[in-house]
């Protein structure tokens, strides 16, 4: 049961305009996650910010070649819900949590992955937005690196 | 010549309730090309039974994968020039004709590139999330 860390820096300079998040998963390669492994975002900054929300959200990513096979889902990960007396495990497209107090540095997560036939070999990429919604409009920042899926 | 502005609208049909999964393209699959002016929008159609009173989108502006642009979105705040990186539209009810539209924002120029536009539509009544991040371009 692996944990990949995914660190996103917020630069000097961005404070008021919001930007791009530096970074991607830690050690630069992408990632394969095996059954039962977890991603972690964490995200720091040059500057202390009152509050920041993470905003995750799965897509499948493109095939490796043009016209290749893609991921027949756009997330590998689930949500687990009750209906009346039954369990169901929603696709999960998005999800987003907020950390208060004064900081520069956040972790969010973990997102668990538990394999299927349908999310094994494949590839998605993860949409990370973090946001600073104390302010009116939001001071937002994003990056969307990619992870696979192994066997 | 300067053209007359218009809306790109990224169109998707949702196949049903299920437990989500992928929004499925439809119309022209090429990637767009905003000019100044120019409005972006999705619009979606609900292809299953038990249509939704409403829908919820999420819409994420980032660089397309491996660029090394500077900006993250074209999109920009007039007054405050922060950038537009997530929209959320918390309720939207289908028109007449069943369609769901999201409207995105409009294109002012002068912020050239090359962007994904991530999109999730979500059903808050039965939590069933779908997704699909296709591209676009910003002329200068």
């Amino acid at each position: 049961m692996a944990t990949y860390n995914c660190t996103f820096h917020i630069a000097t300079g961005t404070q008021l305009t919001g930007g791009r998040l530096t970074g991607g998963f830690d050690g630069g390669a992408t990632p394969a996650l095996s059954n039962g492994d977890s991603i972690t975002v964490t995200v720091t900054s040059d500057f202390v910010i009152p509050q920041l929300t993470g905003n995750w959200v799965f897509t499948a990513a493109p095939p490796v070649q043009v016209g290749g096979p893609e991921a027949s889902l756009p997330s590998p990960f689930t949500t687990v819900i009750e209906e009346g007396h039954t369990v169901v495990g929603q696709v999960l497209c998005l999800q987003y949590s907020t950390q208060y107090g004064n900081a520069q540095s956040w972790t969010f997560g973990p997102v668990t992955y538990t394999a299927s036939d349908a999310t094994k070999n494949s590839r998605y990429e993860l949409t990370f937005v973090a946001a600073d919604n104390s302010q009116a409009p939001p001071v937002q920042w994003s990056e969307d690196p990619e992870f696979d899926t192994g066997s | 010549m300067p053209t007359t502005p218009t809306t790109v609208t990224f169109s998707y049909n949702i196949p049903g309730a299920g437990r989500g999964g992928k929004l499925v393209p439809t119309g022209p699959q090429a990637t767009p090309t905003l000019q100044s002016g120019d409005a972006l929008q999705v619009q979606v159609r609900w292809a299953g039974n038990n249509q939704p009173t409403a829908l919820q989108g999420y819409i994420v502006i980032t660089p397309v994968n491996g660029s090394d642009q500077a900006l993250a979105s074209p999109f920009v705040d007039a007054a405050t020039g922060r950038f537009a990186c997530l929209m959320v539209n918390a309720s939207v009810s289908a028109d007449r004709n069943g369609l769901y539209t999201f409207p995105v924002s409009t294109y002012l120029g002068g912020r050239q590139g090359q962007f994904e536009l991530t999109v999730v539509i979500g059903d808050s009544t039965t939590d069933t999330m779908w997704s699909e991040d296709p591209e676009f371009d910003t002329g200068s």
